[in-house]
Protein backbone atom coordinates (compact mmCIF):
# COMPACT_ATOMS: atom_id res chain seq x y z
CA UNK A 1 0.00 0.00 0.00
CA UNK A 2 1.38 3.51 -0.86
CA UNK A 3 1.42 5.76 1.73
CA UNK A 4 -0.35 8.65 1.90
CA UNK A 5 2.10 11.61 2.41
CA UNK A 6 1.68 13.78 -0.61
CA UNK A 7 1.81 17.14 1.71
CA UNK A 8 5.18 16.64 2.44
CA UNK A 9 7.04 16.86 -1.03
CA UNK A 10 4.08 19.72 -1.09
CA UNK A 11 5.74 21.66 1.68
CA UNK A 12 9.11 20.81 0.53
CA UNK A 13 8.03 22.11 -3.03
CA UNK A 14 6.68 25.60 -1.62
CA UNK A 15 9.48 26.06 0.92
CA UNK A 16 12.28 25.64 -2.12
CA UNK A 17 9.94 28.02 -4.31
CA UNK A 18 9.88 30.77 -1.30
CA UNK A 19 13.57 30.23 -0.70
CA UNK A 20 14.75 30.79 -4.43
CA UNK A 21 11.60 33.59 -5.01
CA UNK A 22 13.29 35.22 -2.26
CA UNK A 23 16.64 35.07 -3.34
CA UNK A 24 15.62 36.75 -6.62
CA UNK A 25 13.76 39.17 -4.82
CA UNK A 26 16.70 40.23 -2.44
CA UNK A 27 19.29 40.68 -5.58
CA UNK A 28 16.15 43.13 -6.85
CA UNK A 29 15.91 44.85 -3.78
CA UNK A 30 19.80 45.90 -3.46
CA UNK A 31 20.13 47.02 -7.19
CA UNK A 32 17.08 49.16 -6.42
CA UNK A 33 18.87 50.33 -3.72
CA UNK A 34 22.02 51.79 -5.04
CA UNK A 35 19.20 53.62 -7.80
CA UNK A 36 18.37 55.76 -4.76
CA UNK B 1 46.41 42.77 -14.74
CA UNK B 2 42.84 44.17 -13.36
CA UNK B 3 43.82 44.94 -9.72
CA UNK B 4 41.45 47.61 -9.19
CA UNK B 5 42.34 50.87 -6.84
CA UNK B 6 40.16 53.68 -6.16
CA UNK B 7 39.00 55.40 -9.21
CA UNK B 8 40.12 52.50 -11.27
CA UNK B 9 36.97 50.67 -11.70
CA UNK B 10 37.13 51.04 -15.46
CA UNK B 11 38.95 47.43 -15.43
CA UNK B 12 35.52 46.11 -14.23
CA UNK B 13 34.14 47.36 -17.56
CA UNK B 14 31.21 50.06 -17.91
CA UNK B 15 28.91 50.03 -14.59
CA UNK B 16 25.54 48.10 -15.69
CA UNK B 17 22.01 49.29 -14.82
CA UNK B 18 21.37 48.77 -11.00
CA UNK B 19 17.13 49.38 -12.47
CA UNK B 20 16.62 45.71 -13.27
CA UNK B 21 19.66 43.34 -12.99
CA UNK B 22 17.76 40.48 -14.46
CA UNK B 23 18.03 39.43 -18.14
CA UNK B 24 16.47 36.77 -20.40
CA UNK B 25 18.16 33.80 -18.25
CA UNK B 26 15.69 34.22 -15.52
CA UNK B 27 12.73 33.73 -17.87
CA UNK B 28 14.34 30.89 -19.24
CA UNK B 29 15.04 29.49 -15.61
CA UNK B 30 11.46 30.29 -14.23
CA UNK B 31 10.32 28.33 -17.91
CA UNK B 32 12.63 25.32 -16.86
CA UNK B 33 11.86 25.34 -13.35
CA UNK B 34 8.28 25.42 -13.22
CA UNK B 35 8.01 23.02 -16.31
CA UNK B 36 9.65 20.43 -14.42
CA UNK B 37 7.53 20.74 -11.31
CA UNK B 38 4.64 20.41 -13.31
CA UNK B 39 6.24 17.31 -14.83
CA UNK B 40 7.15 15.69 -11.50
CA UNK B 41 3.84 16.05 -9.52
CA UNK B 42 1.66 14.73 -12.12
CA UNK B 43 3.24 13.23 -14.83
CA UNK B 44 6.05 11.23 -12.58
CA UNK B 45 5.08 8.17 -11.26
CA UNK B 46 4.77 7.56 -7.14
CA UNK B 47 7.33 5.63 -5.90
CA UNK B 48 5.79 2.60 -4.09
CA UNK B 49 7.37 1.58 -0.97
CA UNK B 50 8.09 6.37 -0.16
CA UNK B 51 4.55 7.49 -1.23
CA UNK B 52 4.36 10.90 -3.03
CA UNK B 53 6.98 12.06 -0.32
CA UNK B 54 9.84 10.44 -3.01
CA UNK B 55 9.17 13.48 -5.69
CA UNK B 56 11.35 15.72 -3.22
CA UNK B 57 13.98 13.70 -4.61
CA UNK B 58 13.44 16.46 -7.56
CA UNK B 59 14.40 19.05 -5.82
CA UNK B 60 16.77 18.54 -3.01
CA UNK B 61 19.40 16.45 -4.44
CA UNK B 62 19.85 18.86 -7.51
CA UNK B 63 19.72 21.52 -5.08
CA UNK B 64 22.50 20.18 -2.80
CA UNK B 65 24.39 19.25 -6.52
CA UNK B 66 24.29 22.22 -7.95
CA UNK B 67 24.93 24.24 -4.58
CA UNK B 68 27.48 22.46 -3.24
CA UNK B 69 29.85 21.21 -6.27
CA UNK B 70 28.61 23.80 -8.45
CA UNK B 71 28.41 27.48 -6.61
CA UNK B 72 31.23 26.43 -4.27
CA UNK B 73 33.07 24.77 -6.76
CA UNK B 74 33.44 27.85 -8.76
CA UNK B 75 33.42 30.30 -5.87
CA UNK B 76 36.63 27.94 -4.95
CA UNK B 77 37.87 28.38 -8.68
CA UNK B 78 37.05 31.95 -9.12
CA UNK B 79 39.01 32.83 -5.44
CA UNK B 80 42.26 30.78 -6.86
CA UNK B 81 42.13 32.90 -9.94
CA UNK B 82 41.86 35.90 -7.63
CA UNK B 83 44.68 35.38 -5.66
CA UNK B 84 46.69 34.39 -8.88
CA UNK B 85 45.75 37.06 -10.95
CA UNK B 86 44.35 39.60 -8.85
CA UNK B 87 41.69 39.99 -10.95
CA UNK B 88 38.66 41.74 -9.36
CA UNK B 89 36.54 40.11 -11.51
CA UNK B 90 37.03 36.48 -10.33
CA UNK B 91 36.79 37.81 -7.14
CA UNK B 92 33.20 39.36 -7.64
CA UNK B 93 32.43 36.19 -9.51
CA UNK B 94 33.52 34.26 -6.28
CA UNK B 95 31.28 36.48 -4.19
CA UNK B 96 28.27 35.94 -6.61
CA UNK B 97 28.69 32.15 -7.19
CA UNK B 98 29.09 31.75 -2.79
CA UNK B 99 25.89 33.22 -2.18
CA UNK B 100 23.86 31.88 -5.14
CA UNK B 101 25.23 28.54 -3.71
CA UNK B 102 24.18 29.51 -0.44
CA UNK B 103 20.71 29.65 -1.22
CA UNK B 104 20.67 26.32 -3.39
CA UNK B 105 22.38 24.49 -0.27
CA UNK B 106 19.65 26.13 1.88
CA UNK B 107 16.69 24.65 0.01
CA UNK B 108 18.58 21.42 -0.07
CA UNK B 109 19.10 21.49 3.77
CA UNK B 110 15.54 22.56 4.63
CA UNK B 111 14.19 20.03 1.66
CA UNK B 112 15.99 17.43 3.25
CA UNK B 113 14.95 16.49 6.77
CA UNK B 114 11.25 17.26 5.49
CA UNK B 115 11.97 14.26 3.33
CA UNK B 116 14.16 12.60 6.50
CA UNK B 117 10.99 12.88 8.64
CA UNK B 118 9.22 10.65 6.16
CA UNK B 119 11.77 8.39 5.40
CA UNK B 120 13.81 7.93 8.42
CA UNK B 121 11.21 8.99 10.70
CA UNK B 122 13.26 11.71 12.19
CA UNK B 123 14.11 15.44 10.88
CA UNK B 124 17.76 15.52 11.49
CA UNK B 125 20.10 12.90 12.85
CA UNK B 126 23.95 14.65 13.36
CA UNK B 127 25.55 11.77 11.34
CA UNK B 128 28.38 12.70 9.31
CA UNK B 129 26.82 13.98 5.89
CA UNK B 130 24.12 15.73 7.33
CA UNK B 131 26.58 17.85 9.83
CA UNK B 132 29.18 18.22 7.73
CA UNK B 133 26.83 19.90 5.12
CA UNK B 134 25.67 22.16 8.08
CA UNK B 135 29.75 23.30 8.88
CA UNK B 136 29.78 24.39 4.71
CA UNK B 137 26.98 26.14 4.88
CA UNK B 138 28.11 28.20 8.23
CA UNK B 139 31.24 28.08 6.44
CA UNK B 140 30.13 30.43 2.88
CA UNK B 141 27.62 31.87 4.98
CA UNK B 142 30.67 33.42 7.04
CA UNK B 143 32.57 34.00 4.05
CA UNK B 144 29.94 36.50 2.97
CA UNK B 145 29.66 37.73 6.67
CA UNK B 146 33.36 38.51 6.14
CA UNK B 147 32.74 40.50 2.66
CA UNK B 148 30.36 42.85 4.21
CA UNK B 149 32.56 43.18 7.23
CA UNK B 150 35.76 44.67 5.54
CA UNK B 151 36.03 48.19 3.85
CA UNK B 152 38.71 47.80 1.87
CA UNK B 153 38.26 45.94 -1.58
CA UNK B 154 41.78 44.41 -2.02
CA UNK B 155 41.55 43.17 1.74
CA UNK B 156 37.89 41.76 1.69
CA UNK B 157 39.25 40.37 -1.59
CA UNK B 158 42.09 38.49 0.19
CA UNK B 159 40.73 37.25 3.38
CA UNK B 160 37.99 36.25 1.43
CA UNK B 161 39.38 33.85 -1.52
CA UNK B 162 41.39 32.39 1.30
CA UNK B 163 38.11 31.31 3.69
CA UNK B 164 36.38 30.08 0.10
CA UNK B 165 39.52 28.03 -0.78
CA UNK B 166 39.12 26.19 2.38
CA UNK B 167 35.52 24.96 1.66
CA UNK B 168 37.07 22.62 -1.04
CA UNK B 169 38.31 19.91 1.44
CA UNK B 170 35.15 20.45 3.37
CA UNK B 171 33.13 19.67 -0.07
CA UNK B 172 35.23 16.50 -0.78
CA UNK B 173 35.21 15.26 2.79
CA UNK B 174 30.91 15.70 2.19
CA UNK B 175 31.07 14.00 -1.23
CA UNK B 176 33.27 10.70 0.36
CA UNK B 177 31.32 10.72 3.78
CA UNK B 178 28.84 8.39 3.01
CA UNK B 179 31.29 6.10 1.94
CA UNK B 180 33.41 6.59 4.89
CA UNK B 181 31.10 6.39 7.78
CA UNK B 182 28.19 4.55 8.64
CA UNK B 183 25.32 7.25 8.35
CA UNK B 184 21.88 7.27 7.48
CA UNK B 185 21.99 9.55 4.25
CA UNK B 186 22.14 7.31 1.36
CA UNK B 187 24.43 6.87 -1.35
CA UNK B 188 23.97 8.12 -4.77
CA UNK B 189 21.24 6.14 -6.84
CA UNK B 190 22.24 8.31 -10.02
CA UNK B 191 25.69 9.35 -9.73
CA UNK B 192 27.33 6.11 -9.50
CA UNK B 193 29.35 3.84 -11.35
CA UNK B 194 26.36 1.07 -11.93
CA UNK B 195 23.12 1.74 -13.26
CA UNK B 196 20.72 4.12 -11.70
CA UNK B 197 18.51 2.88 -9.45
CA UNK B 198 15.09 4.73 -11.32
CA UNK B 199 12.71 4.32 -13.59
CA UNK B 200 13.43 5.28 -16.71
CA UNK B 201 10.14 8.45 -16.52
CA UNK B 202 12.32 9.11 -13.17
CA UNK B 203 15.29 9.77 -14.22
CA UNK B 204 14.39 11.55 -17.12
CA UNK B 205 12.47 14.34 -14.22
CA UNK B 206 15.17 13.47 -12.28
CA UNK B 207 17.63 14.81 -15.19
CA UNK B 208 15.17 17.69 -16.17
CA UNK B 209 15.40 18.62 -12.64
CA UNK B 210 19.27 18.60 -12.61
CA UNK B 211 19.59 21.00 -16.08
CA UNK B 212 16.47 23.48 -14.32
CA UNK B 213 18.40 24.13 -11.47
CA UNK B 214 21.68 24.55 -13.58
CA UNK B 215 19.82 27.00 -15.44
CA UNK B 216 18.20 28.78 -12.56
CA UNK B 217 21.65 29.00 -10.59
CA UNK B 218 23.58 30.41 -14.15
CA UNK B 219 20.25 33.21 -14.43
CA UNK B 220 21.01 34.20 -10.36
CA UNK B 221 24.65 34.41 -10.80
CA UNK B 222 24.27 36.70 -13.61
CA UNK B 223 21.87 38.96 -11.64
CA UNK B 224 24.15 38.64 -8.33
CA UNK B 225 27.52 39.38 -11.04
CA UNK B 226 25.10 42.74 -12.14
CA UNK B 227 24.49 43.70 -8.43
CA UNK B 228 28.43 43.16 -7.61
CA UNK B 229 29.64 45.16 -10.50
CA UNK B 230 27.18 48.27 -9.93
CA UNK B 231 28.34 48.03 -6.20
CA UNK B 232 32.05 47.96 -6.92
CA UNK B 233 31.41 50.89 -9.27
CA UNK B 234 29.41 52.80 -6.23
CA UNK B 235 32.47 52.05 -4.00
CA UNK B 236 34.85 53.30 -6.44
CA UNK B 237 32.44 56.25 -7.17
CA UNK B 238 32.65 55.85 -10.43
Amino acid sequence: MIPDNAIYFEVAYAAAAIIYGAYAVSIWWRAARFRR
Amino acid sequence: MYARFPGNSRALGPPPSPLWPFDWSIGLAAFAVIGVAIRAIWFTPIEARQGPAQKIFYVHPPSAFVGMYVGFGLMALASGVYLWLHDDRADLLAESSGEVGLAFLTVALVTGPIWGKTVWGAWWTWDARLTSTLFLWFLVAGYLVLRGAIEDPELRARYSAVLALLSVPLILFIHLSVYFFRTLHPMPIVFKPSEPSLTPEMLTTFALAFLAMLILYIALVRARYRLALVRAHVEDGS
